[in-house]
């Protein structure tokens, strides 16, 4: 059996009659970034935690570094750094205290590492968990997950509370790791952030795993809802041939439409008039899993 | 490798606690020694002979012969061990819970550190305070004993005071196992206070069942009385299996749990 950085084989979990992963299989291979996208209550963040024995598997496993992470989990831990989602941390100690009391628990850390990554986040390690905000809690679990070096990273829901600029590091962080050859598997519901850093990306709604799609898939279909406000009237005759477009309304200096994928043509074809205003907004994942994976409904396997 | 620092770190969080019930437990020895002087006046204690009836018929075996025994008798069976279990349920029910709720250990169980691991230094730091609390006791009542000429024996009190400590970890232990498996801090209180206030109602009743009175850890308790001139010893090593029962049960417990889902 070829090694794989994790390696699911028919995961499920059941809460009660509940399905929250069913029959889940996919691969990570080593070096990667890995994306696993879905809405929220798609089931991402119980898959990551049955890779990590926070939460048993009703059935089928995941090899996290080739290791069964539920016999394995101490071994699975030591060379993974886990950054959890909406990771509520309260208490009077400092992050400096408890990044320290972590760091204890690896036997010890680069201390000069850890400050430089806080530098990076612009974190301020002094403040105590009740001081710092859910955008500073982000932040500590995020250096926290990072501060050993891990060979596997894996993020839940990492940039949902980051501001730009930290949304930057991160994204700069995981480039780092892996021009280093390190596997870092990401959860997210913001496609934007998948289309930019994922070589892969595994798509699951409801539970199932809908699609695979490689990153350049996503970017050479992703869908953008423009509106463009000119100086004058325009001809709809102008964008009656540009290759992506959808839905396009023109109402005298007015243009709405859907682009799906590369905008170049609609770019070239606007510069032909003076263009006042210009909005780009990304549907949301729902309008983008009915168009694209027709989810409604939709059941894998 | 046993990791340590989760240990420490419980048992800082802890002080606040021992400082507390550290201090009405010095309060409550002083009122005592305050008060026998005035209970032991012949007008006074003469008016406390029902209450005394009502003590011999919960515990024949001890029979308060002056108000200062009495006061230290009562103190033994009926006072500390009901603080000393209020204080280890409210610490031992947050023990687990607490750090589960402000998102801790979600980060604990990121790091290379086994689920026992967590339970036991956590069970550790609980076990340190009941001993805070039991060599604080057993110097209160060393005083008392010298200060109020009650003659008692040093380890008559300290059987007493282990005993104490057994009981009111029992209780402890029973809010650690609820924490660890419901992780939430103010359940796990609630239903320890309710389950020990039962046990102590049964305790109280001697016209119930004497196999039924000795389920409740405090009439266990009550045997071991450092006036008790015929303590039985085997009732230690029941307070302990109990309480190493209930705490192979949280191991257990949380080993099978599934964690923040």
């Amino acid at each position: 059996m070829r090694y794989m950085t994790i390696r699911m084989e028919n995961l499920t979990k059941m809460i009660g009659h509940r399905l929250i992963v069913n029959n889940l299989s996919l691969m990570v291979e080593p070096g990667e970034t890995y994306g696993f996208l879905g809405p929220n209550g798609a089931g991402k963040t119980t898959t990551i935690r049955m890779m990590l024995n926070y939460v048993r598997p009703t059935s089928g496993r995941a090899l996290v570094l080739g290791l069964d992470s539920r016999h394995h989990d101490y071994a699975i831990r030591q060379q993974v750094g886990y950054a959890p989602a909406d990771c509520s941390l309260r208490g009077r100690q400092s992050g400096a205290e408890l990044l320290h009391n972590l760091a204890k628990l690896r036997r010890g850390v680069d201390w000069d590492y850890v400050e430089e990554l806080a530098a990076k986040f612009n974190l301020d390690l002094t403040m105590s968990l009740d001081q710092l905000n859910a955008e500073g809690r982000q932040k500590l679990t995020l250096v926290q997950a990072f501060m050993h070096r891990p060979e596997l990273i894996i993020l839940d829901e990492p940039s949902k509370t980051l501001g730009l600029q930290s949304r930057q590091v991160l994204y700069q962080l995981i480039h780092n790791a892996r021009a280093e050859g390190r596997t870092t598997f990401l959860s997210s519901s913001i496609l934007a952030e998948m289309e930019r850093l994922c070589d892969r990306v595994a798509v699951i709604h409801q539970g199932n795993l809908i699609a695979i799609e490689r990153g350049v898939q996503l970017r050479s279909r992703a869908m953008r809802f423009i509106e463009l406000r000119f100086a004058t009237p325009v001809q709809p005759e102008a964008f009656a041939n540009v290759a992506n477009l959808q839905n396009l309304i023109i109402e005298d200096n007015i243009l709405r439409c859907t682009v799906c994928g590369d905008p170049d043509a609609l770019i070239k074809a606007a510069s032909q008039y003076r263009v006042v205003d210009f909005v780009s907004q990304t549907p949301n994942l729902e309008e983008v899993f009915q168009r694209y994976y027709g989810v409604e409904g939709y059941v894998a396997n | 490798m046993l990791q340590t620092s989760i240990f420490f770190r419980t048992c800082r969080e802890l002080l606040p606690y021992l400082f507390k019930w550290g201090v009405g437990l010095t309060i409550y020895a002083f009122v005592t020694m305050w008060m026998t002087p005035l209970v032991s006046q012949p007008a006074v204690f003469s008016r406390f002979s029902k209450i005394f009836a009502a003590f011999s018929s919960i515990v024949p075996q001890s029979v308060p012969s002056n108000a200062g025994y009495w006061i230290i008798a009562a103190a033994f069976l009926f006072i500390l061990p009901l603080v000393m279990s209020i204080s280890l349920i409210w610490a031992g029910g947050s023990l687990v819970a607490k750090s589960e709720e402000n998102g801790e250990l979600t980060l604990w169980l990121a790091q290379p550190v086994a689920r026992w691991q967590i339970i036991l230094q956590k069970y550790g730091a609980l076990l340190t305070l009941a001993v805070a609390l039991t060599a604080l006791v057993f110097i209160l009542m060393l005083i008392c004993n010298w200060l109020l000429k009650i003659n008692l024996s040093p380890g008559a009190l300290a059987l007493g005071c282990l005993s104490n400590v057994l009981t009111a970890l029992t209780n402890g232990s029973l809010a650690f196992l609820l924490g660890v498996v419901k992780g939430r801090t103010t359940p796990s209180r609630l239903i320890g206070i309710v389950v020990m206030v039962l046990m102590y109602l049964l305790f109280l009743f001697p016209s119930l069942p004497n196999a039924l009175r000795l389920l409740s850890p405090f009439t266990i308790n009550a045997s071991l009385s450092p006036l008790n001139p015929h303590p039985s010893i085997w009732t230690l090593p029941a307070l302990l299996g109990v309480n190493v029962l209930l705490y192979l049960a949280s191991q257990i417990g949380f080993e099978q749990r599934d964690l923040n889902i």
